[in-house]
């Protein structure tokens, strides 16, 4: 049950990033360690 | 956008040498202390306080043990009832810095004279699986460890009053060689999201953006637990959390792209 629900969340989201183009190229950090990794797709998602 | 695989120094000599990656979140500036030598520059910018009440360092009781016996919620209770935490202090592996701090407190407290053995752990593993183990079974336990992180999201521990932090202590007390170990609380650790000045100058609307993005220690931890009970990849927690947290990041982001990512998220 779980797993599909965050495979449905996921599928949800998984869109392609269309806006990049829009603001530029932009590199963003990913720490190594697992609250930086999610930090840093949280912040991808948001800019697109 | 490009996403560049990092760690706080690799981040901060990156930023030092060339100017980029143009956002680097999560960076723990007090182990890359070039960062104040750059912000003062001019060369980068602090866009947040990415988690709000800074990364935190403690010594830590379980919370059953606190409620039956509320004087264990500070150092001076624990250290007049040893047996209540199980006579034993969960230290830091070799290496750790944490370690050094550790060792020298345990001698300003004097651990020895008040009955409490010092385990150091051979790794960061064995650490919070013993806290782990001891959690289960609603065993004593007391031990260092820091935050936020996804075993203290799943147990609910207390951090032991260690008393008032000393800047000036508590930096002997990082050093090896320390010849006067005081008492001193660990002080919160500044975590922060850093952009280049020439990113934000370039792109106000993006600046503005990481600015806002913030996250509380416990919702972190809880996130963090979420995703290690889950086996889940980064992605699917960050998924997970934009679905639970909708109205969090709407406060984030502007109107236009409130619009767009929003009918994303349901």
């Amino acid at each position: 049950m779980k797993r599909t629900l965050i495979a449905a969340a996921f599928a949800g989201v998984a869109l392609p990033t269309v806006a990049l183009a829009d603001c530029g190229r932009v590199s963003v950090a990913e720490m190594n360690w697992a609250s930086g990794q999610i930090i840093t797709r949280i912040t991808e998602f948001l800019m697109t | 956008m490009t996403v560049v695989p990092s760690a706080t120094t690799t981040a901060i000599t990156s930023l030092a040498e060339n100017n980029e990656p143009d956002i680097v979140p999560e960076l723990w500036v007090n182990s890359a202390p070039a960062y104040f030598r750059l912000n003062e520059e001019g060369k980068v910018l602090k866009a947040a306080d990415v988690f709000a009440e800074g990364g935190s360092e403690n010594w830590w009781v379980p919370d059953y043990l606190v409620e039956e016996h509320p004087e264990l919620a500070t150092i001076e209770g624990v250290l007049e009832n040893p047996e209540l935490v199980g006579g034993r202090f969960h230290n830091c592996p070799d290496g750790w810095g944490c370690r050094i701090a550790n060792d020298n407190l345990v001698e300003a407290f004097d651990f020895e004279g008040h009955g409490i053995e010092v385990f150091n752990h051979g790794s960061g593993d064995t650490l919070p699986a013993s806290m782990a183990s001891a959690y289960e079974n609603k065993e004593p336990w007391f031990g260092y460890y820091w935050g936020p992180t996804a075993i203290l999201g799943r147990y609910d521990m207390v951090a032991v009053d260690m008393g008032p932090h000393d800047p000036e202590i508590h930096e002997c007390n990082q050093t090896q060689d320390c010849e006067t170990p005081g008492k001193s609380a660990y002080p919160a650790a500044p975590v922060l999201t850093v952009v280049t000045a020439d990113f934000a100058e370039r792109n106000p609307d993006i600046f503005e953006l990481v600015s806002n993005i913030s996250f509380g220690t416990q919702e972190l931890s809880n996130l963090l637990a979420w995703q290690a009970d889950n086996s889940a990849s980064a992605e699917e927690a960050a998924v997970y959390f934009l679905t639970q947290n909708k109205d969090t990041w709407m406060d984030w982001v502007n109107d236009e792209a409130g619009e767009k990512l929003g009918a994303i998220i349901q």
